[in-house]
């Protein structure tokens, strides 16, 4: 009886830790909805390939290209939260009731996955996500931001994801959060208020959605 | 007693929760083995990888700072424009890019269609990352003239056209089998070659221009060509996460490896080539964004790529003295992209800018290191022709991703040997 009470109950105990393991997991992941990615990307013979992807894993294969690896680890954890706060942008208005209008590039969303169209900027696009192209130092970036994004930067600034693409966007954010000092959270705060030029959110997407797009597969909403 | 009573509900739930984990796990996990064991999966590939990766002199875009003097060839015009005239239609397809005949009369756009065909077998790396590849589209291929301005459709689901040397006929891959278009009959045959259904064989398969096919010959084999007997390089295992860049004759061939995290343990992005004699260079390492921009010279002697840094640069690898020359370094982190050798491998045709920062322009440089010349703002992806007279380049489209422009050059310098027109 003993026995059976003690396998039970570890078994129990293993079952509860597993529980406090994915409630943990899913209040660590509460920030930003974990859905899916799925992209249609360009490849290098003219042909789409679609990738499905979770959001740490498109940060990491696009931090490195659009920061510079050996820059420090304060700039690049900038880097890495500030791409989290774009893919947060985007959840934010695809699935948690944004009232704001959507463009840049966004295609939708069905069930738990998004849809995206991830040009690289050599290609005609806005954003270098190149798939297989993560580095050692912008993955510890990632890895020790994760779950932050910049919605935490201003207090004064309007409570909505949706400014935060004006950092996401900014032609000249990677040099601003580089010339600058400090940990990331600093150097975001620089950024953010040393926008010059912001991004336009309601600037009609440079890749022409086709708007009346029935395909299941690559769905349109 | 009170305690047993609960036991049942307690295993239940325990069981329940387990099953519940296991089932997310499960949920969570791609399928990157379906039908093979991950122990003996890519040996090849680790073995390639580990001997690489024990060279201490690779070049490595993640720790590499440019020299701070800019490398900028003397502006000097080149050529003339003669023509600029835009060519694809407004027909609503999706034109990405087109791949010259070597007699430069045509070329075969790739236009990438609304379907797909799915990935069912992926030939991932076994990997703690959830990046998937899902699917891949069906793309027409199109076949247009430039002196008569006419496009003839060749087929509705193809991809990876390539030229026959003799420019009679096209070969390209229609899902797993490769086909051949006769130019004179309009025709396409099925040629008896075939790639396996899988990520690598949908994604990675490729005819070369004698009709013989670079390709595993069964699910999660090594690719070889088929069609003859095995070239000195050997097998060469990829996956789906890999590109691979044929020389001009197909006798070389560079294989980038993609960056891959498994069991907490990172292995950077490689690039390696793949020599006639079996030896294997490697190359680069942290650079995937530079090795798939990686052009091999029509001389099939160097390959020319550019290294993202805060300094951007061109360079050129000598496949036959080992040596790299760095061609350009800009005093700017501006893009460096798309590219394009000309046909006697005296230029090398590029795009500068990616309409972030500095908007988007097209230069010729000369590969010796002499000259270079703005040629067009706002273009992109230029792509010489095999005569030497024309360059291909597109502009961002505004009813579409990309349209594409033709133009024609004369050369304002007098080239030693060449008659002047």
């Amino acid at each position: 009886m003993n026995r059976q009470l003690r396998a039970s109950m570890m078994l129990a105990a293993l079952g509860l830790t597993l529980l406090l393991a994915l409630m943990w997991s899913s209040t660590a992941n509460a920030l930003i909805p974990s859905y899916k990615h799925r992209h249609r990307y360009i490849n290098p013979d003219y042909t789409y390939s679609y990738y499905e992807t979770g959001k740490e894993d498109y940060i990491k294969n696009t931090l490195p290209n659009e920061w510079y690896s050996t820059w420090d680890a304060d700039t690049l954890q900038a880097g890495a939260v500030i791409i989290r706060s774009g893919v947060y942008w985007r959840v934010n208005r695809s699935v948690l009731g944004s009232p704001w209008p959507n463009n840049n590039c966004y295609k939708g969303g069905s069930g738990s996955t998004l849809y995206y169209r991830t040009v690289p900027t050599s290609r005609g696009g806005q954003e270098q996500w190149l798939p297989n192209s993560s580095q050692s130092s912008t993955n510890s970036a990632i890895d020790a931001t994760y779950g932050y994004h910049a919605e935490l930067v201003s207090p004064s600034a309007t409570p909505r994801p949706d400014n935060l693409v004006g950092l996401r966007y900014n032609p000249t954010i990677q040099n601003r959060t580089h010339n600058t000092t400090g940990d990331w959270l600093t150097r975001i705060r620089y950024a953010y208020l040393n926008q010059g030029d912001p991004y336009d959110p309601n600037h009609e997407c440079s890749q022409i959605d086709d708007q009346t797009s029935t395909n299941p597969f690559y769905p349109n909403y | 007693m009170r305690r047993s009573r609960f036991l049942p509900v307690l295993v239940l739930l325990a069981l329940l929760l387990l099953s519940a984990g296991i089932a997310t796990v499960a949920g969570r996990q791609v399928t990157p083995f379906l039908d093979k064991q991950e122990n003996e999966a890519f040996t090849l590939r680790a073995k390639t990888i580990g001997s690489t990766l024990s060279r201490n002199d690779l070049f490595d875009c993640s720790t590499y700072v440019p020299d701070t003097h800019p490398l900028l060839p003397i502006e000097q015009q080149i050529f003339h424009v003669v023509r600029d005239i835009k060519v694809t239609p407004d027909d609503g397809k999706d034109y990405l890019g087109a791949v010259w005949s070597p007699s430069g009369d045509a070329m075969v756009f790739v236009a990438p269609t609304g379907d797909h065909r799915d990935i069912l077998n992926s030939d991932a790396l076994p990997s703690d990352e959830d990046t998937q590849l899902v699917a891949i589209s069906k793309n027409e291929l199109v076949l247009y003239f430039p002196d008569r301005n006419t496009w003839k459709q060749i087929t509705s689901d193809g991809a990876r056209p390539t030229w026959s040397t003799d420019a009679r006929s096209i070969y390209y891959m229609a899902g797993t089998d490769l086909m051949k278009f006769d130019i004179s009959t309009q025709a396409a045959t099925y040629t008896g070659l075939r790639a396996p259904n899988t990520g690598v064989g949908l994604l990675v398969s490729r005819p070369l221009s004698d009709g013989r096919l670079l390709a595993p010959r069964q699910p999660h084999a090594p690719l070889e060509v088929q069609g003859d007997e095995m070239p000195a390089w050997g097998p060469i295992e990829v996956a789906v996460s890999d590109y691979v860049l044929l020389s001009p004759q197909g006798d070389q061939i560079v294989v980038a490896y993609g960056a891959n995290t498994w069991k907490g343990q990172f292995v950077p992005a490689l690039t390696v080539i793949y020599h006639p004699n079996g030896e294997v260079t490697p190359l680069l390492k942290n650079c995937q964004a530079s090795a798939i921009e990686m052009v091999w010279s029509p001389d099939r002697n160097r390959v020319a790529y550019p290294v993202r840094a805060q300094r951007s640069e061109i360079r050129i690898y000598d496949v036959r003295s080992g040596q790299t020359q760095v061609l350009v370094r800009l005093d700017t982190p501006d893009l460096l992209s798309g590219l394009s050798w000309s046909p006697d491998s005296r230029y090398l045709a590029f795009t500068l800018g990616d309409d972030r920062v500095t908007p988007r322009s097209i230069w010729l440089v000369s590969t010796d290191g002499t000259t270079r010349q703005r040629l067009m703002a706002g273009g992109l992806l230029p792509n010489w022709s095999p005569d030497g007279e024309h360059i291909l380049y597109a502009r961002p489209g505004t009813t579409r991703l990309l349209d594409w422009y033709l133009l024609e050059l004369s050369p304002a310098i007098q080239i030693e040997g060449e008659q002047r027109k």
